[in-house]
């Protein structure tokens, strides 16, 4: 493994006993789920199979009506080391709303309550354009993020996850509606991050295959496959098939 | 022109309408940010309940009102937090709640309290004390004070709040505080605009700024020079040809954002045509 996980012995995201109820049905119940620092998972599941809602709980978005969540750790609740943990969603709700350019974008990573008191300073910028270097959009700096393709806004994304300092990355369907070439510079990002702890969730790996070092297939709330390797039929990109996706984010 | 400046009432009006016109947008463009443009329309529903009780109590309007909207911004993200689904719905409650609850207060306080009600209601610059420009100036100061120590939280928040929790945020912490600002505002603007159209001060000039800007921070330089302008135009539009200077305010920040669209359209077309 990785030089991380030998240097830390606590797993990045460890669930035990977790259960998530919406009006009285569960979507998982009594689940057990360690994801190791330094591994590349890929939790994958077709719609409605609860992977979503397992990655959000992990976050602390989605509470748990039982169970318990530790984060490199240390339980949840009592969890503050955020700069280490960054969320890529599948897309930014506010892309058509107030105009921000790709710079305030990867910028406000840096924004937690400890900036409050304090001006940005000249690294948290640094930070942030070296984060849009390492994807290649560094001269979209001003560009407004809604005049993007949908895979060079999932790359900011990622940089923006990078500027924030964060070795623990989850991530949201990272390759729905993204074509090749931005999946394939998307995958050689993450495959640079050779300390980091990637989590996707997938419909289906695409060009982040090969980088996968464990896959977890969900099933109405259940573990169907933990294992090295995606089983066979999960590599491919599946398609949407809720219809959620704009036809921004879809490319030609 | 510069005779106006001769009367102490339309100097008053003039400071009034110059600290509301910017602030309304510094924090209409986070409502608009997060999708709620309307709640400043709520709030000043729910202030009108304040405007009703200061009536009947004889207390001061400007306090009074700032409190019982305070506390339904409160109460409105209470409920947000609350259901899932019904969120809207709870609201329309409140707003309705506001609005019913506050005439009917005004009724119980007498027949004179109607057309101060209506003041409130519909903006009456001319009535502005001085004792109102310092409650004005104080809750100003309080809008600025919070927008530069938790602006940059209340953008994340507002862009996406389970990234902003993600990134150790107090989300419902920054959604209560951006409530209480937006009632706050509708009390600040409520002299100017009045409380049925103080909402459009705080949306409009954000909605003309965003044709032309490529970045939050330019959209919010660019409405709240729109604000200001309006207001301060307005105001003195209203004086000259003697018409009311809340709908003219309005009607000033309506047309710049459809002469602002109406040029922003071509110049994008030749701006993606050469990109």
């Amino acid at each position: 493994m990785s030089t991380a996980g030998a240097a830390e012995h606590h797993a990045a995201f460890e669930m035990r006993g977790g259960c998530v109820e919406f009006d009285g049905t569960h979507v998982f119940n009594h689940l057990d789920l360690t994801i190791e620092p330094g591994s590349f998972v890929a939790l994958l599941g077709a719609n409605g199979s609860g992977k979503t809602t397992l990655v959000r709980a992990l976050l602390g978005l989605q509470p748990l009506s039982h169970g318990s969540i530790r984060i490199h750790g240390v339980p949840l609740e009592r969890f503050r080391d955020w700069q280490r943990v960054a969320f890529v969603p599948q897309r930014l709700p506010a892309a058509t709303g107030v105009p921000i350019s790709v710079g305030e974008l990867v910028l406000s990573s840096r924004i937690s309550p400890r900036t409050r008191w304090r001006p940005v300073r000249r690294h948290d910028r640094q930070a942030a354009l070296d984060a849009l270097a390492v994807v290649g959009l560094a001269e979209r700096w001003g560009d407004r993020i809604d005049t993007l393709s949908g895979g060079q806004q999932r790359r900011v994304m990622v940089a923006r996850a990078l500027a924030e300092g964060a070795d623990t990355l989850v991530l949201d369907e990272p390759t729905a509606g993204v074509d090749l070439a931005n999946q394939q510079r998307l995958a050689g990002t993450l495959g640079s991050l050779r300390e980091h702890t990637v989590l996707l969730v997938a419909h289906g790996l695409g060009a982040m295959a090969g980088l996968v070092t464990r896959a977890i297939v969900l099933d109405h709330g259940r573990v169907i496959h933990d294992g090295p390797d995606a089983p066979p039929g999960w590599t491919d990109v599946h398609h949407h098939t809720d219809g959620d996706l704009p036809p921004t984010m879809l490319e030609g | 022109m510069l005779d106006l400046l001769d009367y102490g009432f339309m100097q008053r009006a003039l400071l009034a309408a110059a600290m509301f016109g910017p602030i309304a947008p510094v924090v209409g463009i986070f409502l608009v940010q997060r999708r709620m443009a309307l709640l400043g329309d709520g709030m000043g529903h729910i202030a009108t309940t304040g405007i009703g009780l200061a009536l009947l109590l004889g207390s001061a309007p400007i306090p009074t009102a700032m409190l019982v909207a305070a506390a339904g911004a409160l109460l409105v993200e209470f409920i947000r937090e609350r259901s899932r689904t019904a969120g809207d719905l709870a609201l329309a409650l409140i707003f309705y709640g506001g609005i019913a609850g506050g005439v009917m207060l005004v009724s119980l306080a007498g027949n004179q309290a109607t057309s101060v009600l209506n003041s409130y209601l519909f903006g009456s610059l001319s009535t502005v004390s001085t004792t109102d420009l310092w409650s004005l100036a104080v809750l100003v100061v309080l809008l600025v004070a919070a927008v530069v120590v938790f602006g940059r939280e209340l953008f994340v928040v507002a862009m996406d709040p389970d990234v902003a929790a993600v990134q150790g945020i107090d989300v419902r912490w920054m959604s209560r505080l951006i409530a209480v600002m937006a009632a706050v505002t509708v009390v600040v603007g409520m002299q100017v605009v009045g409380l049925l159209m103080v909402s459009a001060m705080m949306i409009v000039p954000v909605a003309a700024a965003q044709q032309v800007t490529r970045s939050f921070r330019s959209t919010l330089g660019v409405a709240i020079v729109i604000g200001l302008a309006a207001a301060v135009a307005g105001l003195v539009i209203s004086f000259n040809v003697d018409v009311p200077p809340g709908p003219t305010i309005v009607l000033l920040a309506l047309a710049t954002f459809g002469l602002v669209a109406g040029l922003a359209a071509p110049l994008r077309r030749r701006a993606s045509r050469s990109a």
